[in-house]
């Protein structure tokens, strides 16, 4: 027999120890941890989030927390934001932090804020970097629906002392879906089909998983690509399902127009009812992909969009 | 090592699997139409009348979609795996494979470098980002030779330099998409490759261009065995060197090039199949020729069937599947290879 070397055991036994603890410490996020509705909330991981006082300067390292803090009345207490919020306009006043990736780190500590907030838009890296620096950041991470919007800005109103306002805002928001699903009550509900990509690049669209989906259903139309995931829908299924309009996000590179002249023109698309009718229509993408305080307008845009081609 | 199999047995065995992938390739898909509807649909022909037993969408699906996505994916099959089958000769090393040249990242770095000057965009037609690609891969490959002294310094040099040129590209495509962050994700969903934009005029032009990059390869066969074994032999045996490898070098590099540029970066194809058959029929190119055209297609085809249903109805990239069956295999054949020497 091979004599054993103790220290490769040992070695052995602390590596697979290394493998173990990442997943018994990201086991659980939900923990049981009481959060008062004023100055404090439980964030995606389960941390409590605590202020001392209504927070003077805030980071907000994604597009809708930005626009969710300007719907706060908070705009004039962001000291920090990304090159992507670009809405409302005021944001271009505020200093920029980086894009969504990579957000520089000692740009954020250097503002020394008293919390930084970023969504799902945001990444990972970012809020682990951000606790080793002791900067308190609260990452949220809510359901990719409707629902999930009006709890991402619940929670901000929550952290910020802003309850009141945010949840009045819920309500205006709630109330105009509703309205727009009153005034589809009894109309035929028209098939969709949201172009995020097409032609040489491959066919994307908002599939069943994405957020996109729950907002064209709540607009009245029913999204072809529902039983589709990860942005990707086969050609094949586009032509078959063809669908009774057609939404187009601008392509990068290129304005609205040329994008929705392109796809009419590419001979894969030419046979859809929706282009030979003339059913196919562009939002601006921002205001349908962003959960944030616009989204319920994004139902009703879309709904009324739809309804303009006489559906 | 032994030869195995006879070509006699394994190409009639070949060419059965190629038919029968070729036919699930066209019955299967994510729109679900019959076997007999589809069937049906294949005797009308291309041109569609109006009838109740299918609707012009089917045809469509059937005739545009299918038919020419199925034919693209055979004819890079085969362009791909004789390429690698070439490389191998002429490079005499078994790690050479069809992107060693830089064409793969010659075409990346194309597509980024077009799409960051505007020549591309989201919404640009059929024609464009292929010819960025191609562009791009033929200028990398066309810089690597010559920037190596073409076919008269060593294969090594060429091969190093392809190596060095590869990484310099690549690193420069990475940079051009950070610069423009909102054309990564289609760039990177570029380069994983798919069969899914295959139209007849692809076909046409692929189908042109293996006959040109295959065909003169027949006449090519016994230069090919004699290159592998060295160049004092090859020379003695009185063949021209320097001249049948730089004919061989550019037709497969034009070849892989125009199949990059239709179906973005497929690989180990070109790696894996000749090497296959090197292991099972032994080394000889006029056996191995034959056997990488019909093999070749065997793997695309089956792994754009696998892309086409394995996340119904969305699709995976053909890259990603031929890399993740083919790494493995390939792991099993390296072990094989060191236990035969």
């Amino acid at each position: 027999m091979k004599q054993r070397n103790p220290f490769r055991i040992i070695i052995s036994l602390l590596l697979l120890t290394m493998l173990v603890i990442p997943l018994v410490a990201k086991g659980a996020p939900e923990q049981i941890v009481e959060a008062s509705d004023y100055l404090s909330v439980i964030d995606w991981r389960g941390e409590l989030i605590t202020l001392d006082k209504e927070p003077q300067r805030i980071v907000s390292l994604s597009p809708n927390v930005t626009e969710t803090l300007f719907a706060l009345g908070l705009g004039d207490k962001i000291v920090g934001r990304t090159d992507y919020c670009d809405y409302p306009s005021e944001v271009f006043d505020i200093v920029s932090v980086g894009d969504l990736m990579t957000p520089s780190i000692e740009k954020i500590i250097s503002l020394e804020p008293d919390v930084v907030i970023i969504s799902n838009i945001g990444q990972k890296e970012t809020v682990e970097a951000l606790d080793r620096a002791h900067i308190k950041i609260a990452y949220f991470d809510e359901d990719q629906d409707m629902e999930g919007t009006y709890s991402l800005i619940e929670k901000v109103g929550q952290l910020t002392g802003t309850k009141q306002v945010a949840e009045q805002l819920i309500s205006s928001m709630r109330d105009i879906v509703s309205e727009v699903q009153h005034s589809n009550v009894g109309k035929n509900r028209p098939t969709a089909y949201y172009v995020t990509g097409f032609g040489e690049w491959g066919d994307f669209t908002a599939t069943g998983d994405t957020y996109l989906h729950d907002i064209i259903t709540l607009a009245g139309a029913d999204n072809i690509a529902s039983s589709g995931s990860g942005w990707s829908f086969q050609l094949e299924s586009l032509i078959a399902s063809d669908p009774d309009v057609i939404i187009m996000a601008p392509m990068w590179g290129s304005s609205m127009d040329e994008s929705i002249e392109e796809f009419k023109n590419h001979s894969f698309y030419s046979s859809l009812s929706a282009v030979k009718n003339n059913t196919i229509f562009g939002l601006e993408e921002n205001i349908l992909e962003r959960q944030g305080p616009r989204s319920a307008q994004a139902v009703k845009e879309l709904s009324d969009a739809i309804t303009a081609l006489g559906m | 090592m032994k030869k195995g199999v006879r070509l006699g047995v394994i190409l009639p065995v070949l060419l059965i699997v190629l038919a029968l992938l070729f036919a699930y390739s066209l019955v299967v898909g994510a729109a679900g139409i019959e076997i007999s509807k589809t069937l049906q649909i294949l005797f009308t022909g291309r041109v569609y009348h109006a009838t109740p037993a299918f609707s012009a969408a089917q045809h469509t699906i059937i005739w545009n979609l299918r038919l020419p996505r199925t034919l693209m994916a055979l004819l890079v099959g085969s362009v791909l795996a004789v390429g690698g089958m070439v490389y191998q000769a002429l490079f005499r090393n078994p790690m050479a494979d069809p992107y060693v040249l830089g064409i793969s990242s010659g075409a990346a770095f194309g597509v980024a470098l077009g799409a960051y000057v505007g020549f591309l965009s989201g919404a640009t037609g059929m024609w464009e980002v292929p010819a960025a690609a191609f562009g791009g891969s033929l200028l990398a490959s066309l810089l690597i030779i010559l920037l190596s002294g073409g076919t008269r310094r060593s294969q090594t040099t060429l091969l190093l330099t392809g190596i060095a040129l590869n990484f310099f590209l690549s690193a420069l495509m990475t940079l051009l998409m950070y610069l423009n962050r909102s054309q990564l994700q289609a760039i990177m969903q570029w380069t994983m490759g798919s069969f899914s934009s295959g139209s007849w005029d692809k076909v046409a032009i692929l189908a042109v261009v293996s006959l040109i990059t295959i065909g003169p390869l027949v006449l090519y066969t016994k230069e090919l065995d004699i290159l592998l074994l060295n160049e004092d032999a090859a020379l003695s045996l009185g063949v021209s060197v320097k001249k049948v490898r730089l004919i061989l070098l550019l037709l497969s590099t034009f070849g892989i090039s125009v199949t990059v540029a239709f179906s973005g970066v497929i690989g180990f194809v070109g790696l894996m199949v000749p090497h296959i058959f090197r292991l099972i029929t032994g080394p000889k190119h006029k056996n191995l020729l034959l056997l990488s055209l019909v093999g070749g297609p065997i793997i695309t085809l089956a792994s754009d069937i696998i892309a086409k249903t394995a996340v119904s109805p969305s699709e995976l990239p053909v890259g990603v599947i031929t890399a993740l069956a083919g790494t493995p295999l390939f792991f099993i054949l390296l072990v094989q290879y060191r236990r035969n020497r």
